[in-house]
């Protein structure tokens, strides 16, 4: 297998780790714009990664092309992939440039590829865990995702403009904004994170979910917030974001039925975002070049990959789903 | 303008910032608490089994839950 990683941040590193080290890829090129960081990363993971700085080749040679770069700069290099004939994985978390790739699903098809996007935690672990969860219902109802915690310091700052912008959920055959920020709900995350205050922000996961479960009346999805994030969403960010986020978790729930009796399943996971969502991309792109992706075309990750076979792999890999067993209000 | 008139403008002015003023500290203070509290949460999470992620193509693929966990960084 052929990649080539944009972005040699918190996640893209992750990737490129995963990819060279642990699926031992025939060939891992790591694209970065900071020379510095790209040197430091290559050299932490030996002669398996080839390190590319600017300026870049305008020839994309991969078989699958990894995006990992802040909101706005991959969309140009998923059109030069698609141009080239390889398939991309876009990790994208924010809603702007979720719905940037999904719009290149008629090249994707054209040129008989996918664009898996939103390949991270959240969204990407948290579609996988929504499709696992509708399966095991005849019909699903709704839809709720709740995550806390972020990756890198591009993943924070989305996170921190998220509960500015308007938040969009699916209700009853149509899209609906909310204020970001509103919505407060306690939500109940795997331990050691347990219980957060999760309100609604610009999340791309309604978006995401919406063509996988086009049934579903409802679908929805909150981010964990404290107040000072709240009081300052609509402001620049005070200080620098860390280099990389603490421990964080993601939680779905599908309300559906099984005959006629109503049914809930909650699943979730905890982990460091920036590592899980290196290994789902991993995954993803792993999936794409063996040819598991459901059909060419872009698309989030519950219409595109198979939940069970995707997550045994996270799980072998140390990315492990949890249930939760009782009774969990909010 | 009489200076009575005036007087009384100026405290009807008065009166409504402090009432505004108020108002607002007031949505500010709700908005940063919320409302609600505690809901009752009685049971926990448990890992998913293996046959839980068992699908259709499970016999094909030949991976299991049991096989070696791959390298992966610890929570922190």
């Amino acid at each position: 297998m052929r990649a080539l990683v944009v972005g040699a941040g918190a996640t893209g590193a992750r990737v490129a780790r995963q990819l060279a080290t642990i699926d031992g890829a025939g060939e891992v090129r790591l694209r970065d714009v900071q020379p510095d960081r790209l040197t430091a990363v290559t050299r932490s993971l030996g002669s398996s990664v080839v390190g590319e700085a600017v300026p870049f080749s305008g020839r994309i040679d991969a078989d699958v092309v990894i995006l990992a770069t802040p909101p706005g700069e991959g969309i140009d290099v998923a059109r030069a992939a698609l141009a080239a004939g390889s398939h991309v994985v876009s990790l994208a978390d924010s809603l702007d440039e979720v719905e940037a790739m999904l719009s290149l699903d008629g090249a994707a098809r054209a040129a008989g590829v996918s664009v898996l996007v939103g390949a991270g935690f959240a969204p990407g672990l948290t579609c996988l865990l929504v499709a696992l969860a509708a399966d095991q219902v005849d019909v699903v109802d709704e839809i709720h995702v709740a995550k806390v915690g972020t990756g890198g310091p591009a993943c924070a700052r989305v996170h921190h403009r998220a509960l500015a912008l308007p938040a969009i959920e699916w209700r009853d055959g149509a899209w609906l904004q909310r204020p970001g920020g509103s919505g407060r709900e306690l939500c109940w995350f795997p331990d050691p994170v347990a219980g957060r205050d999760c309100y609604r922000g610009a999340l791309p996961d309604p978006v995401l979910l919406r063509s996988a479960f086009p049934d579903a009346s409802r679908i929805s999805a909150r981010m964990s917030a404290t107040r000072r994030d709240r009081l300052t969403g609509k402001l620049p960010m005070l200080r620098p974001p860390h280099p990389e986020g603490a421990l964080g978790a993601v939680r779905v729930e599908v309300r559906g039925r099984i005959g006629g009796a109503v049914d809930v399943q909650v699943l979730g996971a905890v982990d460091r975002p920036a590592v899980a969502a290196g290994v789902m991309a991993a995954a993803a792109a792993r999936a794409a070049v063996r040819g598991l992706v459901r059909s060419p075309g872009a698309g989030g990750l519950a219409s595109m990959l198979d939940p069970h076979r995707t997550l045994r792999d996270l799980a072998r890999r140390g990315v492990r789903a949890a249930r939760f067993e009782g009774h969990a209000d909010g | 303008m009489s200076t009575r008139a005036a007087a009384t403008a100026l405290t009807m002015v008065r009166r409504t910032l402090i009432a505004v003023g108020g108002a607002a500290l007031m949505a500010a203070v709700l908005r940063l608490r919320g409302t609600g509290g505690v809901p009752p949460r009685s049971g926990g999470w448990r890992e998913l089994r293996a046959e839980e992620l068992a699908g259709p193509d499970a016999e094909l693929d030949h991976e299991t839950l049991d096989d070696e966990t791959l390298d992966h960084e610890p929570p922190a």
